[in-house]
């Protein structure tokens, strides 16, 4: 990677040390009943270098809070509003679409869940990163080309020249997914999302890829957000996480902390029902009901319905505000001070 | 396990050969999906199936059912050979096996009313009349932990667990001996999932039902199993009592494939050892001579390359195909793999 001036290490040492600031972001989206609030005054900033694991069920409004701060929601039925959504030094609630799309390569970029999916199968594998150097860096034909096969060589793909020349279905899944790590590399971004990149693979090869991403990152010194809902691959990969539900930020705290003492029961929940494969004999709980659906949410604390907790404070009035519960340690639930709740040391 | 007199169901050396055309006008290579599988499942047991995608493990299912059509071997129900059987006698013998497939939104009709669907299996196999389908089918709502009036829905109405649940219901509709589960629960969120597995669970206490569960997820199987066959490239290389497995594994496959599954607790997370194999699964259709592991495995010694490895007994339970049990170096009598097994201790 010595062609390139990294645009992360340039910056490096003008900027803070925040790389994303979110501050009440509200995301709407049409449904067929009309504007659906799905993701409801999420704020958090990320710092250069560390790891934001962002974790809850399908619907919780994890991927479409990082959609919306890249901008790559569908304009006509989604209304993004916020008080500050701030990339280094560009405000993008001012970027239009066009400039927006020129601040994403260089700055964020995104791994998805199915590689097959987000590659165009059209093209040869080498094409596709070589697209994105052209577009973003000016770089020529023959320079972007030879820059694909050494961004493939980095993500661990045997025989590079080669393997640049092929399609994507003449790679594996895992392979696939190299490829689609290769792209989010190639403008050297300060942000990386990974939205679910292992979910889809085996086990051996979650393996290989989470290192890779390990390894880039202690490399290149970028954030990752990453999302999951497999609370095993959080406690392997982050380094602070931040638990949603119903479209709201419930809790947040470092890795450690919010394993061992979680103060949201949601969160508790969740680490109960996680079966564990070192602790075979302990019974799987799970949490009753269902999330609530987009357009009904329940008054008061949005989990009261599902809460073993929920007392009569819970149930009316607007939501609970997030509350510090303990250093760097946020909740949104009234009862924490109250409560013990048992994590997994 | 101890053997029973006899077991519910017998499978042997099952083969299940696919003959794709690797080009046009080419000629036809032959891929073993399945090569030489053997299990018993005994009455009221959980076996769970577990392995990397592409090792066989479905299409052993799909071959025991005959939804692929196997190339060899034998599959017997309570001592009746299923392969072979004229189709018509196949349907009835369908009866006691039945499966639940991963994906509920497609496994249901979306035109039929739950009732329908339910109901379908009692058509086929029991022929009931009017008021007792109905009757049977609001029983069968009920014991998968759902209200009758559910039945004059629509799948569309129902979310992924809950069509899960109606999959279930009607699986065990014609009450079946075994369940087939492919990939059953991997499709829901972890407390959905729960409630699904905690109802699997229910209904072989209540039951009886026999499981043959596969799934890719290994926390989920150590939970639910009481034994368990680890698959590589369309064989079965170790088996066991699901504790012996997942505690002192004796295969260095199902050792890897254990380590790269991350536990939900930080600080046991950053202590485990990790063995993260390298590369992917060879291609089926060019199998590597020899032990079939040998080309990702750290143990690999030069018996491993030329010889194919047999399933020998492994210390404690269930057998091993490894030839570090067999010619590997030895340690106080024992093969050094099965002492360098530690279980995991949690901080």
């Amino acid at each position: 990677m010595t062609a390139t001036t990294g645009s992360a290490a340039v910056r490096a040492g003008t900027v803070t040390d925040t790389t994303l600031e979110v501050d009440n972001l509200v995301v709407d989206v049409l449904t067929e009943t009309g504007w659906a609030t799905v993701v409801d005054g999420v704020s958090f900033s990320v710092r250069r270098g560390e790891t934001l694991g962002i974790v809850g069920e399908s619907g919780s409004g994890k991927s479409v809070t990082c959609l919306s701060i890249a901008g790559l929601m569908p304009p006509r039925q989604t209304r993004v509003r916020a008080d500050t959504l701030r990339l280094l030094d560009h405000d993008l609630t001012r970027l239009t679409p066009k400039q927006m799309s020129d601040v994403r390569g260089p700055t964020i970029s995104m791994i998805f869940q199915e590689p097959m999916s987000s590659l165009n199968p059209a093209f040869t594998v080498g094409d596709q990163i070589a697209e994105v150097l052209r577009r973003h860096e000016g770089a020529s034909r023959r320079e972007s080309k030879r820059r694909a096969v050494e961004l493939l060589d980095r993500v661990g793909v045997p025989s590079p020249a080669r393997r640049a020349a092929q399609y994507p279905f003449e790679f594996s899944g895992g392979m696939r997914q190299r490829v689609m790590i290769a792209i989010a590399l190639a403008c050297n971004p300060d942000v990386i999302v990974a939205d679910e990149p292992t979910t889809a693979l085996d086990v051996t090869v979650q393996a290989q890829i989470l290192e890779l991403l390990r390894e880039v990152q202690h490399e290149h010194g970028m954030s990752v957000i990453f999302i999951t809902h497999d609370l095993g691959v959080v406690a392997d990969v982050c380094d602070r996480v931040l638990v949603m539900y119903a479209g709201q930020i419930v809790e947040g705290a470092g890795l450690d902390e919010l394993f061992e003492n979680p103060r949201h029961p949601y969160m508790e929940g969740l680490l109960a029902a996680m079966p564990r494969m070192d602790n075979p004999s302990e019974a799987l709980a799970s949490i009753p009901g269902h999330p609530p659906r987009i357009g009904a949410m329940p008054d008061g604390c949005r989990f009261h319905p599902r809460c073993r907790y929920a007392a009569d404070a819970c149930v009316g009035g607007g939501t609970p505000p997030l509350e510090v519960a303990a250093p760097h340690h946020t909740t949104r639930c009234l009862r924490h001070s109250e409560l013990t709740l048992r994590g997994n040391p | 396990m101890s053997p029973s007199p006899e077991p519910l169901l017998t499978v042997r050396d099952l083969e299940v050969t696919f003959s794709p055309r690797k080009r046009l006008f080419r000629e036809r290579i032959a891929l073993k999906a399945v090569d030489g599988v053997s299990f018993d499942l005994s009455e009221g047991e959980t076996l769970g199936l577990v392995g990397e995608s592409g090792c066989g493990k479905s299409t052993t299912a799909r071959g025991l059912m005959r939804l692929v059509e196997p190339t060899g071997g034998s599959v017997r129900l309570e001592g009746r050979e299923l392969l072979g059987l004229p189709a018509k006698e196949l349907r009835t013998a369908r009866r006691d096996i039945q499966m639940v497939f991963q994906d509920p939104y497609s496994s249901l009709d979306p035109s039929m009313l739950v009732r329908d669907s339910i109901g379908e299996p009692l058509d086929v196999h029991v022929k009931l009349g009017r008021t007792e389908r109905v009757e049977r089918v609001a029983e069968l709502l009920r014991r998968v932990g759902l209200p009758p009036e559910y039945m004059t829905r629509y799948p569309h109405e129902f979310s992924g667990g809950q069509r899960q649940r109606l999959t279930i219901a009607r699986a065990i509709a014609a009450d079946p001996k075994i369940l087939v589960l492919d990939e059953a629960v991997s499709a829901l969120d972890v407390s959905t999932q729960n409630q699904v597995i905690g109802l699997l669970e229910e209904l072989s206490a209540q039951i009886g039902l026999t499981y043959l569960f596969i799934a890719h997820d290994l926390s989920v199987v150590r939970h639910i199993s009481d034994r368990v066959a680890v698959m590589y490239l369309g064989q079965i290389v170790e088996h066991g009592d699901a504790a012996r497995v997942f505690d002192a594994p004796a295969h260095p496959y199902t050792e890897a494939l254990l380590s790269a599954v991350p536990v939900p607790s930080p600080r046991t997370q950053r202590a485990r050892e990790r063995i993260v194999l390298s590369g992917d699964p060879p291609d089926p259709s060019r199998v590597p001579p020899g032990c079939r592991f040998h080309t990702r495995c750290a143990y690999a010694m030069d018996v491993c390359r030329t010889e194919v490895p047999l399933l020998t007994p492994a210390q404690g339970s269930g057998e091993v195909a490894c030839h570090l049990h067999t010619a590997g170096p030895r340690l106080a009598g024992a093969s050094v793999r099965t002492l360098a097994t530690r279980s995991e201790v949690p901080a």
